[in-house]
């Protein structure tokens, strides 16, 4: 199984150049980042369900996200309830007065709440992008679509070996890691810091060494077929802009001209 | 010949997959975002050392950057999460190769941007910590440096842990600074709470460099595997000579 999973499909969002793709990634992710407008993220939001729905992605990934996001979530809003200034109290004092010393301290604010769930609001649309673009692109197409963009060949190569080595770099932790267990080191999942701290060298030291190796290996193989000797490269695929990509990037224009206009300016 | 001075796109990629995988081992919490200090942070000065600043911050952007897209929920700033070990590798890459004022001034920008933002300006009692970083670079940039070059294990260790501790906070500097836009922790927590809280977990992330790394970088020569600043512009295959030549 691939390591970024991709779902092949037919949809309008499948057929978009991988250009338009990184664009619309980048483009809502730098407003995401700049807005708090619970009704701006909330269109984002929208839209990106739209596109999950409409390509096929199956709606139990994006639970199965926000149930390993939960805690960072739970963090966010407990962090802003606490701390955020407000004027309405849901819970004053935190601290009952009967506790010495700390008594009568601490307050839940209603604003402070609202304002965590905005934050968590944003932070999940955020995280829910990056998905829709790797499951909807092919990742020689998505490294394609980069260096069109401008991006050096070597490194949108390099990072294709990355992720065609990552299952068998995973598959060697796994190893070393039975074989540690095995030694008695079985604290990696549960443990105390200072367990963790004595049990992960054993890990993975042999971990970046095998991977060292492998990377040597492959480096004289590289080298042997004179990889980057040529700056011009050519490409089994090609991909170029359609009528669809043009109106589909007009489009994006147009959405966050209105949304930086609702932002920016009103 | 194959001079070890750029580290070649198969190393890169490879540590690239590494941080990727890392990312996915959970050690223990980290407080600031709710999110876990994973491997990868251990491994992120590692890579400055062993490939320079932009090899280093290459494989490690590049690594969890991938990471961030396999496992979402191992970013807590989502798509901007990879920013962190990048630049805490290119600090680190600077720093080890006699260039402490590079990894300084990275800190210094990074701090200047931080009293730029209004909420960064509110949060001024946390910016010690960023002046602590400043002070910590040359110290670890000379006398750091110094002890890593020694041969003894205690020596090294000492030497990484003091070149990664001002690292570690040029790349807490990025992801606080993302953090007052995307989570935008109140001031109060800023200057009451994590004050107190960043050094002691960006001291103990210093401490699994050291722990993780001087065996790593004692064991790679051993295994033919010739990088970081000490084998830079010495040919390969003239240590493997020079080592064969001290055993005999």
């Amino acid at each position: 199984m691939p390591v970024i999973e991709y779902l092949p499909g037919n949809s309008f969002f499948h057929k978009l150049d991988p250009r338009v793709k990184i664009i619309f990634l980048l483009s809502f992710a730098v407003f995401i980042f700049t807005t708090r407008n619970f009704y701006i993220i909330s269109v984002i939001l929208a839209l990106a369900l739209f596109l999950w729905i409409t390509s096929g992605i199956p709606i139990a990934k994006i639970i199965n996200i926000v149930r390993l996001m939960l805690p960072i979530f739970i963090f966010v809003i407990i962090v802003q309830a606490l701390f955020q200034v407000g004027h309405t109290n849901l819970v004053s004092p935190l601290i009952p007065k009967f506790v010495p010393l700390i008594g009568g301290r601490g307050r839940i604010t209603l604003e402070g709440t609202i304002f965590g769930l905005v934050i968590g609001y944003r932070l999940l649309t955020l995280i829910i992008l990056m998905p829709l673009i790797s499951m909807t692109t092919d990742i020689n197409t998505l490294c394609l679509g980069m260096v069109k963009m401008g991006m050096s060949y070597k490194i949108a190569y390099t990072a294709t070996i990355a992720i065609n080595m990552i299952p068998s770099m995973e598959e060697q932790i796994m190893t070393v890691m039975d074989a540690q267990k095995l030694r008695g080191f079985a604290v990696f999942e549960e443990g105390r810091i200072h367990e963790k701290m004595k049990a992960y060298p054993t890990l993975v030291v042999p971990m970046v060494i095998g991977a060292m190796k492998k990377s040597m290996l492959m480096s004289v193989a590289m080298d042997a077929r004179a990889f980057g000797s040529k700056k011009t490269r050519t490409y089994i695929d090609k991909i170029a802009f359609t009528a669809t990509d043009y109106s589909a990037l007009i489009m994006l224009i147009i959405l966050l001209g209105i949304l930086s206009y609702y932002n920016f300016i009103r | 010949m194959v001079k070890s001075k750029i580290a070649h796109p198969a190393m890169i990629a490879c540590w690239a997959a590494l941080m990727a995988v890392a990312g996915l081992l959970p050690t223990f919490p980290v407080f600031g975002t709710g999110g876990n200090f994973s491997v990868s942070y251990a491994l992120a000065p590692l890579a400055g050392i062993m490939f320079g600043p932009w090899g280093g911050a290459l494989a490690c952007g590049m690594g969890d950057f991938i990471g961030s897209v396999i496992a979402p929920h191992s970013a807590p700033l989502g798509l901007f999460t990879f920013t962190i070990n990048l630049t805490n590798a290119l600090a680190m890459g600077f720093l080890c190769r006699k260039k402490w004022y590079i990894a300084l001034g990275i800190i210094a920008a990074l701090t200047v941007v931080w009293f730029i933002i209004p909420l960064g300006r509110a949060s001024n009692v946390y910016s010690l910590v960023y002046f602590a970083g400043m002070i910590m670079s040359p110290i670890g940039g000379i006398f750091g440096l110094k002890l890593f070059n020694m041969k003894k294990v205690f020596a090294k260790s000492a030497g990484i842990f003091l070149m990664a501790w001002p690292c570690y906070i040029a790349g807490s500097i990025v992801g606080n600074i993302i953090t007052l836009y995307l989570i935008v922790l109140p001031a109060s927590l800023w200057n009451n709470l994590l004050v107190y809280i960043t050094p002691i977990e960006r001291t103990t992330f210093a401490i699994g460099a050291a722990v993780i790394g001087t065996p790593l970088l004692i064991g790679l020569p051993k295994v033919g595997i010739f990088l970081g600043p000490q084998y830079e512009g010495v040919e390969q295959e003239d240590e493997v000579d020079r080592q064969i030549a001290a055993k005999v």
